[in-house]
């Protein structure tokens, strides 16, 4: 009975970790180049009591095994790298991606970081930084004075200096890929680090290679779906109380085993 | 009396702690719900009557009844087809109808109705737990942007066709769980691969766990459990109004 109780505590502990996931989606439903994230679960050991096949008292084989098992358990937070949607800025340093692929970042620690969100600006040295200020890998620095400002699908910034009349080339955006991006480690800031299991980026070049290309006037919405959310949400909720139900009925149970007499 | 009880109170209270894993895993992607099944175990005959014969070769007028016990005979996995949400993610395969999803894990070929995959670092398909999944020609090796899973299976990259899922079916209480949400056959039993493979890419197989039906089976075993308990009682103070009662000499 013992193990009823923990057992239905896992579930309870796995909805709580549920809520929690979807709880931050909702919460960043209007984060540029948020992705959405879900909890994965996963059954734990099972007491094998009888293997099937295997002898009963009776020199029978067993049509059926018997096994228990001892709840439910993470394994894992997975973030769907599936498209936002697209909403037009007409901001000339707003680029989203379309498609696969990541804006590399260089942290003040000197580490590379990838983001989905394309919302830059322009730092006091000239460089094209992201929404936090760190400057894009490779670095793009920018002309003083350069007008008309065009980041083209594959990435390259132009401008032009009056009073020239053609523009000039400042740097490529570069667009990295991932072989697996749900490998990513979320940082936060809308940051993404690599681990061993997401592989070691590519350099591309937007459009090409897989990487996806850069539309300018625009952001990349959450790809969070608020109603899926809430119907998750609600569900959760419902198997959080019928684990609790379960906890009740096994505490009944417990209960009327201590007054045998 | 009280063995039988007994026997009664604990297949209800095994009952119960399988029907608390399934309720655990009720929102756990590809789970499937373990059955119970309960059997009566007769156990002892109060007299061998069948040769109608007693010590004084008196033949007895009534057959004497063997006492039962209930016992579990065993669990089995419903494999019942669970609800079907699109995720829209590319790696996310819903298995229709039968079948299991093969993996590879250390300990050889095991087998998963859960489709919720990723890849790993050198770009294989793997399930959540990292096992790699099979298509018919070993491992699926994934590179490129779009991927997609058509209707019978076939992972389709960059419009290429790169390999085709490999599903197969077991004999119904063949099945071994593992965790992990992996199931192995028992020994000496083999899986067949599924000729006619209904897959659903972009989606996901929730569990088939009905809570109503574990709620209501639920509700049975702690009442079964009462009853039990209430017979135990019975027998108890029967026993007690014996000790105390009988021989004892009135007035």
């Amino acid at each position: 009975m013992i193990k009823a109780l923990s057992t239905a505590s896992t579930g309870m502990d796995a909805q709580q970790i549920r809520i929690a996931v979807i709880a931050n989606n909702i919460a960043n439903v209007n984060t540029t180049g948020f992705k959405t994230s879900r909890a994965e679960f996963q059954d734990l050991i099972y007491e094998t009591v009888q293997a099937p096949g295997g002898d009963t008292a009776s020199g029978v084989s067993a049509p059926m095994g018997f096994q228990v098992g001892s709840g439910t358990g993470v394994v894992g937070t997975q973030n769907l790298f599936t498209q936002g949607t697209m909403e037009q800025t007409n901001n000339s340093l707003d680029v989203a991606i379309e498609g696969k692929g990541f804006i590399a970042v260089q942290l003040p620690t000197g580490e590379t970081a990838y983001t989905r969100a394309g919302s830059l600006s322009i730092n006091a040295s000239g460089q094209l930084v992201n929404q936090n200020g760190f400057p894009l890998v490779p670095a793009v620095t920018l002309q003083t004075n350069g007008i008309e400002r065009r980041i083209g699908i594959d990435g390259t910034v132009t401008s032009r200096v009056p009073p020239a009349t053609a523009p000039t080339s400042e740097g490529t955006i570069g667009v990295w890929t991932f072989p697996n991006d749900a490998g990513l480690k979320a940082v936060g800031r809308n940051l993404y680090q690599e681990t061993p299991v997401s592989g070691t980026p590519t350099q591309g070049t937007a459009g090409t290679q897989g990487a996806g290309t850069l539309r300018q006037g625009f952001l990349e919405s959450s790809n969070v779906n608020i109603a899926e959310e809430l119907i998750k949400m609600i569900l959760a909720q419902r198997a959080y109380e019928l684990n609790g139900k379960v906890i009740s009925t096994s505490d009944q149970m417990l209960g009327a085993t201590s007054q045998l007499r | 009396m009280s063995y039988t009880a007994l026997s009664g109170q604990l297949g209800a209270m095994k009952a119960m702690e399988v029907m608390a894993n399934n309720l655990a895993n009720m929102t756990t992607t590809g789970f499937r719900a373990e059955r119970v099944q309960f059997e009566t175990v007769v156990s002892k005959e109060y007299s061998k009557l069948s040769a109608g014969m007693t010590n004084t070769d008196v033949r007895m007028p009534s057959y004497s009844s063997p006492a039962a016990f209930l016992g579990i005979r065993g669990t089995f996995t419903d494999l019942s087809q669970g609800g079907i949400e699109t995720t829209g993610n590319p790696l996310d395969v819903a298995i229709q109808g039968e079948g299991l999803f093969v993996v590879n894990t250390p300990d050889g070929e095991r087998y998963t109705r859960a489709g919720n995959f990723s890849l790993d670092a050198t770009g294989r398909l793997v399930t959540q737990q990292g096992h790699a999944v099979q298509g018919s020609s070993g491992d699926i090796l994934i590179n490129g942007s779009e991927v997609n899973v058509t209707a019978s299976g076939e992972v389709i990259v960059d419009q290429t066709q790169v390999a085709q899922l490999r599903i197969v079916d077991a004999k119904p209480g063949t099945l071994l769980r593992e965790s992990g949400m992996l199931f192995s056959v028992a020994e000496g039993q083999a899986v067949a691969d599924v000729e006619k493979i209904q897959v659903q890419g972009g989606a996901l197989e929730g569990s088939n766990v009905n809570a109503v039906r574990e709620l209501t089976d639920m509700i049975m075993a702690s009442r079964l459990f009462e009853s039990f308990q209430k017979s135990q009682e019975s027998g108890s103070r029967m026993s007690e109004l014996r000790n105390t009662r009988v021989g004892s000499v009135s007035g």
